[in-house]
């Protein structure tokens, strides 16, 4: 993404300035602070992580808290992703195929979290949900734990995740206007066979790549989990708080040993978004000479 | 089948679309509904089709109300301006759609689905192209297959949006032919819109002819044309001059309804020609009259004995000919 910021304003520059110089001096920067600043990291993380050998590496990506960390991860993906997508949908739905009041307001809203501090996130479901907070008397009535548990994770996960795939939806079936799903109901469809016989096929690359940017971030997130987690390890640790902690502890091997697996999850992840987003362009450019 | 349109409301917000309207279509017809745009006949059209609900006021088809039926029972074949072919799947699949959504009891089997989508491929020739996708056909292709997917359920009613105005001139000529004749074939009752005057009279029964959410008037295409309820309708179906007779008084006539002379004859009034437009049969001359802003404009067959030799700047001698409706005015 940063990268393509950076390299964006290119074309015009060339256009105006034709000299060969321009262009490589720009095209040199833009590849140099790509390297500064996102590849060497990665490489470093990756030396780092292998400095005391590969057996070493293993060990600690295969340490029980490391993989208790990995399975809540993958739990909070798994559970707050299906739930992003059905809410995605249906916003999107709402907002691109009905006309109501209030309709920009909610548009306004999909889009607090990307605005709110994911740390201010977190507080605010210690506020409601911790043992002083506003439901917390009830929740410990009722012996319900919220707070520093999977519950919280998952919570605060679903709030950072919330915009995925609303945002990706809306435009795509703004665009798209109704009158497909006009055509398919005169022809006798019900509402569900309109709904994925011709809805979900029309947006489905949007649907993938939002789904791509949710797991992504699902999978990092730090801060709103932070809060809430209380870093129990092996408990309600993810991968990304299990780094900070081995880290904190001076054990750095193994601390870039779980960023490495972070690291490779976070590359299938860039691959299956590249891919979906080709498919989307393709489409965007099949549906523009109509 | 026959469709009424009985004392149908339909309002936007503060804009009233649709003023009480009544309207009877009889069975097999083939009717157009004219207007500028703005003047309801879509909306009044999807109504009919079930796509948007009247205020008030129902739909009959055929002595039965169908007014609280949803869209998807009420049969009908809808062809949209823009095509709405379903993008991601093939020719022969957004034909077969229809019977493929029909309930398990009602469905044919694959093989009778293939033959009648090959059927309706042939009717509409472009049987070579069920394999290919909505965007790989032009314009008038797609129309047809639109037209084509909306007959696969053996619609009794087919409305059609603006079916040709996304079209060029010349596909829309031909497509709007062939529709004509297609609608002689098959027994449906048939409703299109159109802002396009020409294009309803060549092809329409009978015309609707609507302003502002109101029908101005309904009649066939010479009736609506000769007799013209009120100067809108007299506007909107072709072009008209006026000429003024003094101070207040004028008269309308079509350009067409004029006898041109090279001497000053009788009872015509002189004027000095601005244009020549030769438009294939016909040549339009373009005419500046004393004592009024408006130029008339005449045309007359191309061979017409006014024209020859004629040059811009020279006086011709022009007479309105007789039926000009003075008392539109």
């Amino acid at each position: 993404m940063s990268s393509l910021s950076v390299a964006a304003p290119l074309p015009t520059v060339a256009r105006q300035a034709p000299k060969q110089w321009g262009r490589l001096t720009l095209i040199g920067a833009a590849w140099s602070v790509f390297a500064f600043f996102l590849l060497l990291p990665l490489v470093i993380v990756l030396t780092e992580a292998l400095q005391a050998g590969v057996g070493t590496f293993f060990s600690a990506i295969f340490e029980p808290d490391a993989l208790a960390a990995l399975r809540l991860t993958l739990l909070a993906v798994a559970i707050s992703v299906p739930l992003n997508v059905l809410f995605g949908v249906a916003a999107a739905w709402c907002v691109s195929k009905y006309e109501f009041r209030g309709k920009s307001i909610l548009v306004t809203l999909i889009d607090l979290p990307f605005s709110v501090s994911p740390v201010i996130a977190g507080l605010v479901y210690v506020l409601l949900f911790g043992a002083q907070g506003l439901f917390g008397e009830w929740l410990l009535e009722h012996d319900i734990q919220i707070i520093f548990a999977v519950p919280g994770i998952v919570l605060a996960t679903l709030f950072v995740t919330v915009p995925f795939v609303a945002r990706e939806l809306i435009p795509l079936m703004q665009e798209q206007g109704t009158q497909e799903e006009e055509a398919a109901r005169l022809l006798g469809a019900s509402g569900w066979q309109m709904f994925w016989h011709v809805t979900v096929p029309n947006i489905r690359w949007g649907l993938i790549y939002g789904v791509v940017l949710c797991t992504a971030r699902a999978m990092g997130e730090f801060g709103a989990v932070s809060v809430v987690s209380g870093h129990i390890r092996g408990l309600t640790n993810t991968l990304p708080l299990h780094v900070e902690i081995l880290y904190n502890e001076y054990n750095h091997v193994a601390a870039f040993s779980v960023a490495s697996l972070l690291l490779a999850l976070a590359l299938v992840i860039l691959l299956l978004k590249q891919w979906s987003e080709s498919r989307i362009n393709r489409l965007r450019h099949s549906g523009a000479e109509e | 089948m026959s469709i009424e349109v009985r004392n149908v409301n339909k309002q936007f917000g503060a804009f009233r679309a649709l003023n009480d309207i009544n309207l009877d279509i009889h069975s097999g017809e083939l009717v157009a509904l004219l207007g500028p745009s703005g003047c309801g006949k879509t909306t009044l059209l999807r109504i009919i089709a079930g796509l948007e609900t009247p205020d008030s006021g129902s739909i009959v088809f055929h002595g039965e109300d169908v007014s609280t039926r949803d869209v998807r029972d009420r049969n009908v074949g809808f062809v949209f301006q823009h095509y709405a072919l379903f993008r991601h799947m093939t020719i022969f699949d957004n034909v077969a759609f229809g019977l493929r959504m029909k309930p398990k009891s009602e469905r044919p089997d694959e093989a009778t689905i293939a033959r009648r989508v090959k059927e309706l491929l042939e009717m509409v020739q472009l049987d070579w192209l069920g394999d290919r996708y909505p965007e790989q056909l032009s314009g008038g292709q797609r129309q047809r297959i639109a037209l084509a997917r909306a007959l696969a359920v053996e619609p009794k009613i087919l409305l059609l949006d603006e079916p040709f105005g996304a079209l060029d001139a010349k596909v829309r000529k031909e497509l709007r032919r062939w529709l004509a004749r297609l609608h002689e074939e098959i027994n449906l009752t048939s409703v299109f819109v159109t802002h396009d005057q020409e294009e309803a009279m060549e092809v329409a029964d009978r015309i609707v002819v609507m302003n502002k959410g109101v029908i101005e008037q309904i009649g066939s295409p010479a009736e609506v044309y000769e007799h013209p309820a009120n100067p809108f309708v007299y506007h909107f179906l072709g072009d008209a001059n006026r000429l003024y007779m003094g101070e207040e008084h004028h008269i309308l006539f079509r350009p067409h309804e004029i006898s041109l002379s090279r001497n000053a004859a009788d009872e015509h009034r002189p004027a000095e020609v601005r244009d020549i437009r030769p438009l294939g049969a016909i040549t339009r001359v373009t005419l500046k009259v004393d004592g009024q802003e408006e130029p008339i404009e005449a045309e007359v067959a191309k061979d017409d004995a006014s024209l020859v030799d004629l040059a811009r700047g020279q006086t011709l001698y022009f007479k309105p000919k007789a039926g000009v409706p003075a008392h539109l005015s």
